[in-house]
């Protein structure tokens, strides 16, 4: 069943960036809400499970865009498990501590996407620009993903009545 | 004691083997990753089957719920202007209370007809085979100009079809699967349309720069390119028909070395709201026209 209300959601939050993503972006900047998930899922399941988390929802967001395969699938799976293999090692209850690792894994995103453009598909980037909207992109995914966290938390409970880790 | 051991010993052996293991799955996960990222570059032009299988499922969605938000919009927004009209005429305003409602949906459906009247005129006018289309989606990474149509290869839409709206060149058809297409937008990056100024026709190929506007490359530093000039296409290059409107140029950067000058085109179509297109259909493939 949680898997069941895990695909929904999956399709609702790829409904959310394919159709209404323009409610949301803020000077041509779009939020991730698949990375805040993948960063969600390293932050309260285990590091396994977040990586195939990250993994399967990279692949779908890959395949709704244009010659990117591969790319999201690699990159969401890499911070879903480093995330979570670092959970067990700091306070990731804290919300300072959530929007640091958002923020890092939206620039960590961000290096794996400049690498992959830039060295396989030869894209022509400028640097300066690049960093500029991974900076505000940090920015941005960082302020919304504690209210994302806390509203995937609310699911979580209704199927795990144990403690999770956020409080507010 | 040596029970205990033992037992210490089989609950390290079972911890290293699951964390081998979820390390193996890991590994593997980020091989598959990778060898995506390969085959799609070797073989990006038809879709993967990961990719068909997620339109299959996704795409259906995405038109339910940008035609619901669509519609949705243009009622509200109608309703809005006639509330407006309605205080300007307020003793008016019981005896045609009736009608409001009624009024509201005429008007909904005169925008839609004015719309659609305006792709006709370009139907008509135009000697290519025209089909429309409703965007249905946007690219999901932010990383990519990319649109999501309704018409695919059931409706003769194939790859490498130009694709525009009454008001200028939109982008082109990357891949298509049987109900659905992808639409390269001209402001990605990946996207080159060979163009000529209209007015001095002076050449170059108009690119993308991600960030909603085209650059306009190899323009000769001679030229005498102007801001406010119109862009078009120039027919080179087998994928755009020569003459389609591309945008006019917004900026002109000073150079006064090099080879080449730098323009920044803002393109004529409004590509992010959008909700009809065209689809210039190959003169091999003929459809009906709707």
């Amino acid at each position: 069943m949680f898997i069941l209300t895990m695909a929904f959601l999956g399709i609702i939050i790829f409904i959310l960036e394919t159709v209404v993503i323009d409610l949301f972006t803020i000077g041509g900047i779009k939020p991730d809400f698949i990375l805040i998930v993948s960063i969600y899922s390293g932050l309260c399941l285990n590091k396994n499970t977040a990586a195939g988390i990250g993994f399967a929802f990279g692949l779908v967001q890959d395949a709704l865009s244009f010659k990117l395969m591969g790319i999201n699938s690699l990159s969401k799976c890499l911070i879903g498990f480093s995330i979570g293999s670092l959970r067990e090692k700091i306070l990731s209850e804290n919300l300072l501590v959530q929007y640091l690792f958002t923020f890092i894994a939206t620039f960590l995103n961000g290096v794996i996407f400049l690498f992959i453009l830039k060295g396989l598909l030869l894209m022509e980037i400028k640097m300066l620009s690049f960093f500029w909207l991974l900076l505000i992109q940090g920015i941005y995914n960082s302020l919304l993903a504690p209210p994302i966290f806390l509203l995937l938390n609310r699911i979580k409970r209704l199927y795990y009545k144990k403690p999770v880790f956020y409080k507010l | 004691m040596a029970c205990l051991c033992s037992k210490n010993r089989s609950v390290l052996k079972k911890n290293g083997s699951k964390k081998r293991h979820g390390i193996i799955v890991v590994v593997t996960l980020l091989v598959i990753s990778f060898l995506f990222l390969t085959a799609n570059i070797k073989f990006w032009q038809t879709p993967s089957f990961v990719e068909s299988i997620v339109i299959a499922v996704i795409s259906p969605f995405q038109e339910l719920v940008s035609k619901t938000i669509n519609g949705t919009a243009r009622v509200w927004n109608n309703y809005i202007s006639l509330i407006d009209t309605q205080e300007e005429n307020y003793q008016l305003r019981r005896e045609i209370e009736k009608l409001k409602f009624q009024n509201n949906t005429l008007v909904e459906k005169l925008n839609s007809f004015e719309r659609l009247d305006k792709l006709s005129d370009f139907v008509n006018t135009s000697d290519l085979n025209l089909i429309t289309a409703d965007v249905v989606g946007f690219d999901s990474t932010g990383w990519a100009k990319m649109i999501m149509i309704n018409k695919g290869l059931n409706n003769s839409v194939r790859k490498d079809m130009a694709v525009v709206t009454y008001n200028g060149l939109v982008g082109r058809v990357v891949q298509s699967t049987s109900k659905y297409s992808k639409v390269l937008l001209i402001t990605d990056p990946r996207s080159a349309v060979d163009a000529v100024i209209q007015r001095s026709r002076d050449r170059g190929v108009v690119v993308g720069n991600n960030k909603g506007i085209c650059e306009m490359k190899y323009l000769s530093i001679d030229s005498d390119v102007r801001e406010g000039d119109i862009v078009i296409s120039s027919g080179l290059g087998g994928i755009y028909q020569k003459g389609f409107l591309i945008g006019t140029v917004s900026k002109v950067y000073e150079k006064k070395t090099g080879l080449f000058r730098q323009v920044a085109i803002t393109p004529s179509a409004d590509i992010s709201r959008t909700e009809e297109l065209l689809v210039v259909v190959s003169p091999f493939d003929k459809p009906e026209i709707k």
